[in-house]
C-alpha cells in the first residue's frame, strides 16, 4: 500500500531528474565530430547485454532490490 | 533425500534481456552473435548452497536502413540447496529454465522504437512479458535524448510441493529518463521506474512466508560515464535507490575502469557496494524449543527469507577482453561477492542469518559479421 511518504519522496525525484535536465540545457552543445570518444562501446549504458542480463538477473535473486535501467525482461518469482 | 524443484531460483538467475536505453543514433551497420557461459555458484560457512550453469546467446541483425531485429535465448541448470527459513534446513534443489526473447527496432531521424517479448518456461513457473521503449533526441545536434518506456509482465506460478496451484502474478511498469551529452568526454542518464505488482510473491519452497499479494516499486537510476584522457580510460559510475510497499530501502553503488592495454586488450576492474533494511514483515531468527522460529501470533504478513532480511554486499570484480579482429571478440570476467548483516546501512542486520558468499565466472565470445 502506498504510503504518504513514498508519494513525497517520488515527486522529490521527478522534480530531481527535471532540475538537472534544466541545468544541461545550459552547456555548450557538444558538435557531432565531437563525439568521437562517446561513440565507443565503453562510454554507452549496458554495451555488453549478455553480461547486465546476468548480473542484474543474480543480483535481484540474492537481494530484495531489482531493476532501474530498462523495462520487460519477463518476470522473477525469486522475491 | 527428497528433490525440491526451487524455480524461483531457477528463474530469478537468469532472465531474458530487457530492451536497454542506451543512446543509439541510427540502426546498426552490422550485426553482432554474441554466446556466454556464467558458472556461478553461492554457499554459507562450511555448506556449498545454490550452483548455476548456464548458456546465453543474442543476435542483432540490422534490416534494410532503418529497423534492426535482436533475439536472444537462454537455459540454465540450476542445483545445489536453498535453506528452508533463515539460513537453516538446506534442503536440494535442482531445476532447468529455458527462456526465450525478441525485439524489433525501428529507427527515426530523432529516436527510435522498440517492441519485445519473453518467454521463459521452468517445471513450475511460466513467465510472459511485453514491452515498448521509446528514445527521442530533443535537440538536432542529439545530445539530450529523453526516453519512455512500458511493460507488462504475467507469470503462472504451480510449485512441484503443490502448496498453492494455478497462482498467478501480473506485474506493470513504466519509465522515464533522460540521457544527456554533457562534454566531448562525459554523459550521463537519470532514469525513473514505477512498478506495479499483483498476485502472488510468497516463496512457496520456504517454511513460514506469507507475502502481501501487491508489491509496488520505484527505482532511481543514476549514471555517469567519464573518459579520462589521461590513460584513454572509460570510467563508469552509477547509483540505484530502490523503494518498495514491503517496506524495502535500497542503495546500489557501481564503479567500473574500463583500461585499454593496447593491441585490442581491455582491463575492467569493479566495485558494487549494496546495502538495504529489512522489509516490514521480516521476522529474525528467534528460535524455539524445537529450533524454528515462528511468527508474531495473528500476523498477516511474515517472511524468514534472508533476502528480505537488513545486510549488506561488497561485489569486486574483474573483465578481461580481447578484440582479436574487427569481426571476433572474447572475453572473460570474474566477481566475488559478500553479504553480510552487520554491513547494513540501515536497520540492524540478523545475527542469527550465516555469512553468504558467491563468485560467478562468465566466458564470452563476440562476432560481429
Amino acid at each position: 500500500m502506498r504510503s504518504t511518504g513514498c508519494l513525497r519522496a517520488r515527486s522529490r525525484w521527478f522534480v530531481l531528474a527535471c532540475a538537472l535536465l534544466a541545468g544541461c540545457s545550459g552547456l555548450a552543445p557538444v558538435q557531432p565530430w565531437e563525439k568521437g570518444v562517446l561513440a565507443r562501446p565503453s562510454m554507452t549504458f549496458d554495451a555488453d547485454r549478455l553480461d547486465s542480463a546476468y548480473v542484474e538477473h543474480t543480483y535481484s535473486s540474492k537481494e530484495g532490490a531489482s531493476g532501474g535501467a530498462g523495462v520487460g525482461g519477463g518476470g522473477c518469482g525469486c522475491n | 533425500m527428497a528433490t525440491l524443484h526451487h524455480s524461483l531460483l531457477a528463474a530469478a538467475a537468469l532472465l531474458p534481456l530487457a530492451p536497454c536505453v542506451a543512446m543509439a543514433e541510427t540502426a546498426p551497420q552490422q550485426g553482432t552473435l554474441s554466446y556466454k557461459y556464467l558458472d556461478y555458484q553461492d554457499r554459507q560457512p562450511g555448506e556449498d548452497r545454490v550452483g548455476i550453469k548456464a548458456h546465453a546467446v543474442a543476435l542483432t541483425v540490422p534490416l534494410h536502413e532503418s529497423w534492426s531485429f535482436d533475439a536472444n535465448a537462454v537455459t540454465d541448470a540450476v542445483s545445489g540447496a536453498s535453506p528452508r527459513y533463515h539460513t537453516q534446513r538446506l534442503t536440494p534443489l535442482e531445476d532447468r529454465r529455458n527462456a526465450l526473447g525478441v525485439g524489433l527496432t525501428r529507427y527515426f531521424a530523432r529516436g527510435s522504437l522498440n517492441v519485445g517479448g519473453n518467454y521463459s518456461k521452468e517445471a513450475d513457473y511460466l513467465s510472459r512479458s511485453l514491452s515498448t521503449t521509446l528514445t527521442w533526441f530533443t535537440d538536432e545536434g542529439k545530445n539530450t535524448a529523453l526516453i519512455a518506456g512500458a511493460g507488462v509482465t504475467r507469470d503462472e506460478i504451480d510449485p512441484t510441493n503443490g502448496i498453492v496451484a494455478g497462482e498467478r502474478k501480473a506485474v506493470y511498469e513504466v519509465l522515464a529518463g533522460v540521457t544527456q551529452v554533457l562534454t566531448p568526454a562525459d554523459i550521463a542518464q537519470v532514469i525513473v521506474r514505477h512498478v506495479r505488482g499483483k498476485g502472488y510473491y510468497s516463496d512457496p519452497y520456504k517454511a513460514w512466508d506469507e507475502r502481501p499479494r501487491e508489491r509496488n516499486a520505484s527505482t532511481l537510476l543514476l549514471r555517469w560515464n567519464h573518459h579520462l584522457e589521461a590513460t584513454d580510460a572509460s570510467v563508469r559510475t552509477s547509483y540505484r535507490f530502490y523503494t518498495d510497499s514491503f517496506g524495502l530501502r535500497a542503495h546500489t553503488l557501481g564503479l567500473e575502469f574500463e583500461q585499454p592495454l593496447g593491441a585490442g586488450w581491455t582491463v575492467t576492474p569493479l566495485l558494487r557496494l549494496y546495502s538495504q533494511n529489512a522489509a516490514s514483515f521480516y521476522v529474525p531468527y528467534n528460535p524455539g524449543p524445537t529450533g524454528q522460529t515462528f511468527p508474531e501470533p495473528g500476523a498477516r504478513y511474515y517472511t524468514q527469507d534472508q533476502r528480505l532480511s537488513a545486510f549488506g554486499a561488497v561485489t569486486v570484480g574483474l573483465k578481461l577482453a580481447w578484440e582479436v579482429n574487427p569481426a571476433w571478440s572474447i572475453d572473460a570476467k570474474f566477481e566475488a561477492y559478500r553479504q553480510r548483516g552487520d554491513w547494513a546501512l540501515q536497520g540492524r542486520g540478523d545475527p542469527g542469518l550465516a555469512p553468504f558468499d558467491a563468485r560467478s565466472v562468465q566466458l564470452g565470445v563476440t562476432h560481429r559479421f
